[in-house]
Order: structure tokens, then C-alpha cells, then sequence
């Protein structure tokens, strides 16, 4: 018994065998297809430091869409030591990453923008130009025509000021199908 | 023999030793480092709401065959509260609103913690919302209109509260947004 104990200590310590890593690389690869899958899936990501999603009970899938940002006034950073704090930022306007316009103190939109008090004239001129682009690539591709689907992207602090004044300027230019970015929540 | 037992593997596989893969695995690790950082891990989804269509057709359109009168559901979010129109009636509370002599009290008002922050009361609005729905239940469309300064969260928060009823049933998941327009 104790030979065998001996016997056993001795060949360890002459054979150090290195650790089968095909299992844990199974792991990982099984865990990277399913990141990717994740990842491919959701067409919208909002990475945007300066804004807070509202929280909802809607259940509603995400879509792909043209995308309408409106931005908040603060802006999530890191101070010094590394703690999390919200620095003041100015709001902005834009449609699929390209910033249209700055908003002013209080989410106010300048007046040289504004068109018949409500429609904000760059978001509209902007929205047509993608409404014109979406309809030529229809054609060229699939025939699906135009849904008038909108996907609003709004810090939720943003007053219904400049909500409902980016909502008249959307179905101006013929997006009436208005989808607001959420967070889930389980009602 | 004794040779092929001490080597572990015998004759030509000495010549292919295992690969090394700690390379491939640390190409893994920081792939799967670079996904995770890249991808959101908010649960994102979207809330949907419709714009009020124009009505097309003329003289020669096709009247309906039962007259209903519509229901026409807007909900006022106010600064100090909830109001509710119905049928072209707007709702509202009794008496002045004792923060703001200026303005009717609001239908469905607004409660005030500890700290000074006004609450909406959602639970209210929807115990009047289900109080309409027995008017006409096969209507399931409201229109939401707000005071300027109302902060988006409390549209959304007000969307959720019109959405089901208590007993999970569609209340008015249908929302069309007025502007300009304030019920006070």
C-alpha cells in the first residue's frame, strides 16, 4: 500500500502534465458564437454617453430603421479616481449619427430652425433626403417599399417641447410610425 | 518496448507533438473581452406609438352604417396632474390648484414625496382609464398631449400606464401624439 503511495508521489513529480485545454477551448468557442449571434441580432445599439433611455414595460422587438437622436445635457464620464459622474454636454439633433442641429439652453431649438413654429426645417430637409434614397434602393433591390417607420432615440429628460416638435417634423417629411428606444422592464 | 512506454507515445507520433494553444486561446479570450465591451447589455427595446391618419374621401365617400359617436380619448399631461378629455369634454379636478391659483386643480393630481419631487399617479389614471373603456370598449386609441416642459420619461411612463388593464386586457395601446394642445 505505502509502495504504491511511494511509487505513485515519484512518477507525479517526474511527469508534469500540462492541463487539456481542448475542453476550456470548447468553452470559449461555444461562448464566442453565442456573443456574436447576440451580437448580429439587435440592429440598434445606443452607445451614446449622453443619453439615458427611458425605462418601459414594453415588450416590443427591436427593429431596424432610420434613426432619430436627440441627445441629453449631461454626459456620463469618469472623474480622476475613476467614479462614475454625469459632466454637462449640449444636447444635439441628429439622424443616423450625423448631427443636424445643437439644441440650446433647456432643449430650446433655435428659431432660425424652427418653420411654422413647429417643424424643426433640418430635421424635415434630412428625413426627405433618406425618405428619397429609401425609395431608390427599393427599387434597386427587394421592392419593399416604403414603411414610414421612424425610431426615435431620446435622452429622458428631453421636454415634450422638443419631443413633439421633432415628432410634427418626422411625419412632415411622411415618417408616421413613430418606435421609441426603451429599456425593458418586466412589468 | 520499454523505449515506446516511456515516451507515452509510440513511433510516428512523436513527430507531431501537440500544438500549443495558449495563442488560440488567448485570441478567444480577448475576442469574447471585445464583444462583451462592444455589445449593450441593456435589454433595448422600442415602444411604439401611431400617428393620427388625415381622413381621404370627400363628398362621395361611403358613410358608415351605424353612427358611433367616437370616443376621441386625450389625456392632458399637465405640471400638476392628469386630465382627460372624453368626447370632446375635458375633465378636470374641483377648485384652484393651491400651488398655482392661476389653473384648475388637475383631474388626477400630482402627490408630493418626502423630498419635494412631484409624482404622477399612474394607479389613478388607470383606474379612470378602465372607467372610460367600459364607454366603448372596442376603442383602443388615445391621443397624448403635454405641457412643454414634461420630460419624456413621463410620456412613457403614461403610455405604460394606458397600455393594459389591471386584469392584463389592451386598454390603449394605440397612442397618437397631439402638440400644441393643453387641456387645463
Amino acid at each position: 500500500m505505502s509502495r504504491d503511495f511511494r511509487k505513485r508521489k515519484k512518477k507525479s513529480s517526474a511527469e508534469v502534465t500540462m492541463p487539456s485545454l481542448v475542453s476550456l477551448i470548447d468553452l470559449l468557442t461555444v461562448l464566442l458564437v453565442y456573443l456574436i449571434k447576440t451580437f448580429s441580432v439587435s440592429p440598434i445599439t445606443v452607445q451614446d454617453p449622453s443619453i439615458q433611455l427611458p425605462i418601459s414595460t414594453s415588450q416590443e422587438a427591436v427593429e431596424d430603421s432610420v434613426v432619430v437622436m436627440i441627445t441629453g445635457a449631461e454626459r456620463r464620464d469618469a472623474d480622476a479616481k475613476g467614479k462614475p459622474i454625469m459632466v454637462p454636454e449640449i444636447p444635439t439633433i441628429a439622424v443616423d449619427d450625423d448631427v443636424l442641429i445643437q439644441l440650446g439652453e433647456n432643449y430650446s431649438i433655435p428659431t432660425q430652425y424652427l418653420e411654422r413654429q413647429f417643424v424643426i426645417r433640418p430635421l424635415k430637409q434630412r428625413l426627405l433626403e433618406v425618405r428619397k434614397q429609401q425609395g431608390v434602393t427599393a427599387e434597386l433591390g427587394s421592392g419593399e417599399g416604403f414603411s414610414g417607420k421612424i425610431v426615435f432615440v431620446v435622452d429622458r429628460n428631453v421636454p415634450y417641447r422638443t419631443l413633439s416638435r421633432a415628432l410634427v417634423s418626422s411625419a412632415e417629411a411622411g415618417y408616421d410610425g413613430f418606435k421609441f428606444a426603451i429599456v425593458k422592464r418586466e412589468s | 518496448m520499454a523505449k515506446k512506454r516511456r515516451g507515452g507515445h509510440g513511433g510516428s507520433h512523436e513527430h507531431f507533438p501537440e500544438p500549443d494553444l495558449l495563442p488560440l486561446m488567448n485570441i478567444l479570450f480577448m475576442l469574447i473581452i471585445a464583444l462583451i465591451t462592444m455589445s449593450s447589455l441593456l435589454p433595448l427595446g422600442f415602444l411604439s406609438s401611431h400617428a393620427q391618419k388625415l381622413a381621404t374621401g370627400g363628398a362621395a365617400a361611403i358613410a358608415p352604417k351605424e353612427e358611433k359617436v367616437p370616443l376621441n380619448l386625450i389625456v392632458f399631461i399637465m405640471d400638476n396632474g392628469f386630465n382627460i378629455s372624453v368626447r370632446g369634454s375635458v375633465k378636470m379636478g374641483e377648485g384652484m390648484d393651491p400651488n398655482n391659483p392661476k389653473k384648475k386643480r388637475a383631474l388626477i393630481p400630482v402627490k408630493i414625496d418626502a423630498s419635494g419631487n412631484k409624482i404622477y399617479d399612474y394607479e389613478a389614471l388607470l383606474t379612470k382609464l378602465e372607467g372610460i373603456k367600459a364607454l366603448d370598449i372596442e376603442e383602443d386609441k388615445m391621443t397624448i398631449t403635454a405641457d412643454e416642459e414634461i420630460r419624456f420619461e413621463i410620456v412613457v411612463d403614461t403610455m405604460d400606464a394606458a397600455r393594459f388593464s389591471k386584469d392584463k386586457k389592451p386598454l390603449y395601446p394605440l397612442v397618437s401624439f397631439a402638440a400644441g394642445m393643453v387641456g387645463a
